[in-house]
């Protein structure tokens, strides 16, 4: 299950990021790395999020967001 | 007299801006939003 | 004598490293560019207690890799540039973010001191920071300060200054057994092979991360010992030793809603969100329009002055009719009419600094990603866009935030469109002309039309390009803040300053050449205008422009002078109908009466303000398109394209008008 199914106000854990080197790196140096907690605080229809990783505030768009896989949990 | 004074000033200045304007093209600034360096855009705008 | 301090400004961005910065080097500083590349460079002097500081601020980074021009340019000044101390300016309300970069910073093996601004938000927010575990546990001095507030300046300049002979250890970070191994052997091997070399744990750790840069510049062979990438463990455990440091410094980490997050609910409202905007965009030029107008009275009364002062003054002397006219006609009308329009332009800058400091514009890019995707752009794309409201110039560079080439040329050619304050002018002048109650109206559907107009041209020419991957959003959303006086007041004051040199330089100009193309005709020395070589000119574009609604010389003269400026077109029709003090209400009547002899209604000035948003921007605007498309093809495009697509829609808008208007 991938962050775009997500559900806002919920949190989850990173499994992995499947993305190319250069986004995934700067995903990373923004503080998301595999094992991390997620809040969703929005969602639009299009797909795009905006989550909360270790303090931050990011906003997302679909693809980035279907890329992020999260772990099953509760 | 103060005719002539006047006209030379303004052909001066005129030409003085126009060989600044033409220093700076060539130096690769082309802010029109400001005289002085504009290398990137958070300048400009902040 | 090397008293002076060279101090590098490193961290993330929206971290007040900027006010920090601009807090102590004032006004002074001189901007340029990194060599070779065009990031922005800053640089400053300070001076405490007799020592001169050289302050050398860096682009805002997130980390140390060497992916982005950014990030490998700072690293390039901390390595290469023989820096004396490096202040790490890190937000206390992101802590946990904000350390990534600090941990690179000291494995990089130059003094560091964390100046820990934002203090006063983590009170706010009831967390508490502890400051004796943290520099404890980090190895390096931190000091507490507020930017804003202006505190603790002095202790942050005073530490640096001390911690210069400091080296600290290296070893912040211990990983874990294996990997420490391999830095021990490859340590050894740079040792043999590389003796000069300083920070050889740091380039030990690069060679395990298959670092490029690092690789290249000092080959070796370590196959035997580096058999993967470590690039992901060495992250991941930089992030463990983060978490343990939040977990023992960190206390209270709020758990309550911040206001962010509230405000945040509203503002981006997946149904709220875009009309909001709207909203706040109304509101601006709203603001822009009234209190502009009621702030230009002032103006036009002063202008009246002058002009009457100095047309006397002329008469004193007996000058000729030729000078006379060259300074009153020519140099005053010209740019006087312009100057009176800079209560407007101040607003409106006024307004987008307040919205981009206190953190709205990142939002912007959110809500409106929707859109932005349908046309093939993402949400970051309208950053560059909005910006285009203030000066094309900086909208144009802003686009290299956008890693994809054919979104940034696509977002390079559309952002002409938004119409920028250059033409407001034009608007407020013939809306307020010809338009009456409905003026601001008027005026602010050009802000719509260019807007929609920037969206239609990206969405078709989305669909005719390649189908390729989009790239997605994604941008960091700071935390709301309260506008900081002090640098919104720097910012606008810069941009005041600049529309009154540009009033004095290029326009002064253009007023002049204007001037004399209008009063020199084949027999010399023209009485009446219509003889005049500019007359010429503009003639031969009447059956061009006739069915757009502009089939007069005069205004095929003013058009084509916008090229060296947009307001320039205002200051033409001043020199080219005599008029002196163009905003004023005896001013715009006269001009009300020439242009009605004319023929010229409402529709025709609505098609005039339609043509002057739409078509080729300013030279500088081209130019800077040249030097952002680097290409002459693409750069050709963009000044035939905006040409063309402003005769069409003109000549559709005064065609349907007038068939409407026939029709009654």
């Amino acid at each position: 299950m991938t962050l775009l199914k997500g559900t806002v106000g919920n949190t989850y854990t990173v499994k992995e990021i499947d993305l190319e080197q250069i986004t995934k790196r700067r995903l990373e140096a923004l503080g998301l790395t595999d094992g991390t907690k997620v809040t969703i605080l929005n969602k639009k229809e299009n797909g795009s999020i905006i989550f909360k990783v270790r303090g931050t505030r990011l906003a997302i768009g679909r693809q980035i967001a279907d890329s992020i896989a999260l772990k099953e949990e509760l | 007299m103060a005719e002539i004074i006047i006209v030379v000033l303004i052909v001066l200045y005129t030409g003085f801006i126009i060989y600044k304007k033409a220093k700076d093209m060539k130096k690769g600034k082309f802010c029109n939003c400001g005289r002085d360096d504009c290398p990137s855009a958070t300048k400009c705008r902040k | 004598m090397s008293d002076e301090l060279r101090i590098g400004f490193v961290g993330n961005p929206n971290c007040g490293k900027t006010t920090l910065f601009n807090a102590y080097t004032g006004a002074k500083l001189k901007v340029a560019n990194w060599p070779g590349v065009t990031v922005e460079r800053k640089e400053g002097a300070a001076r405490y207690h007799n020592h001169i500081y050289k302050l050398i601020d860096t682009p805002g980074i997130y980390s140390l890799t060497s992916y982005s021009i950014e990030e490998k340019v700072t690293r390039k000044f901390i390595l290469e540039e023989g820096v004396d101390v490096i202040i790490n300016i890190v937000d206390a309300s992101s802590l946990e973010r904000n350390l990534y970069l600090t941990l690179q910073l000291i494995e990089l093996g130059k003094p560091v001191i964390m100046a820990l601004n934002m203090m006063d938000i983590v009170e706010e927010r009831g967390m508490e920071i502890d400051l004796h575990r943290l520099p404890e546990m980090l190895g390096i001095p931190v000091i507490p300060v507020s930017a804003r507030k202006k505190s603790g300046l002095d202790i942050l300049m005073h530490a640096a200054s001390h911690h210069v002979k400091e080296h600290h250890k290296e070893y912040v970070v211990v990983y874990n057994d294996e990997i420490e191994e391999k830095i021990n052997t490859i340590s050894l091997r740079i040792k043999e092979k590389f003796k000069d070399m300083e920070n050889v744990r740091w380039h030990a750790i690069k060679f395990l991360e298959y670092d490029e840069e690092v690789m290249k510049k000092y080959p070796m062979d370590l196959s035997d010992i580096i058999d993967r990438s470590y690039e992901t463990d060495i992250i991941n455990q930089k992030y463990d030793f983060i978490e343990e440091i939040i977990d023992e410094v960190l206390v209270n980490k709020a758990t309550k809603e911040e206001k962010t997050d509230k405000i945040d609910k509203i503002l981006t409202n997946r149904f709220l969100g875009i009309p909001i905007f709207l909203g706040i965009m109304a509101f601006v030029f709203y603001l822009t329009f009234t209190v502009g107008d009621f702030l230009k009275g002032g103006f036009d009364i002063a202008l009246g002055l002058i002009s009457d002062t100095v047309s006397n003054g002329l008469s004193m002397i007996n000058a000729s009719q030729f000078v006379t006219s060259l300074i009153i006609d020519g140099i005053i009308a010209g740019v006087g009419g312009i100057l009176s329009f800079l209560p407007n332009i101040f607003i409106l800058f006024l307004a987008l600094a307040i919205l981009e400091d206190s953190g709205y514009m990142s939002r912007v890019a959110y809500v409106m990603d929707g859109i932005m995707g349908k046309i093939g752009l993402s949400g970051k794309a309208f950053i560059p866009m909005l910006l285009g409201f203030g000066c094309s110039v900086p909208a144009i560079m802003a686009s290299r935030t956008l890693e994809n080439e054919r979104d940034r040329r696509k977002t390079i050619l559309i952002t002409p469109f938004m119409s920028c304050s250059a033409k407001l002018p034009i608007y407020v002048l013939f809306s307020q002309m010809f338009f009456g109650a409905h003026a601001m109206m008027a005026a602010y559907s050009m802000y719509l039309i260019g807007l929609i107009m920037a969206i239609m041209v990206a969405f078709i020419m989305s669909k005719i390009g390649e189908k390729k991957e989009n790239i997605s959003l994604l941008i960091e959303l700071p935390e709301y803040k309260a506008p900081n006086a002090r640098s919104i007041g720097i910012y606008v004051w810069e941009k005041v300053k600049d529309y009154l040199i540009k009033a004095g330089t290029t326009i002064f100009i253009a007023s002049i050449a204007v001037w004399f193309i209008l009063n020199i005709g084949m027999t010399g020395l023209v009485d009446n205008m219509g003889d005049s070589f500019g007359a010429m000119i503009g003639k031969l574009l009447v059956p061009i422009l006739k069915p757009a609604g502009l089939g007069l010389w005069q205004i095929g003269v003013a058009l084509i002078s916008g090229f060296a400026a947009k307001e320039v077109v205002v200051s033409s029709i001043s020199v080219l109908y005599g008029i002196n003090n163009v905003t004023s209400i005896s001013g715009m009547n006269s001009l009300l009466e020439l242009l009605a002899n004319d023929g010229f209604t409402a529709l025709n000035a609505y098609a005039l303000m339609i043509f002057s948003l739409l078509y080729t921007p300013c030279l500088a605007a081209v130019a800077t398109m040249k030097k952002e498309l680097k290409s002459a093809k693409w750069t050709a495009f963009g000044i035939v394209f905006p040409l063309v697509v402003a005769w069409l829609i003109t000549t559709l808008i005064y065609q349907i008008g007038g068939f409407i208007l026939w029709q009654k």
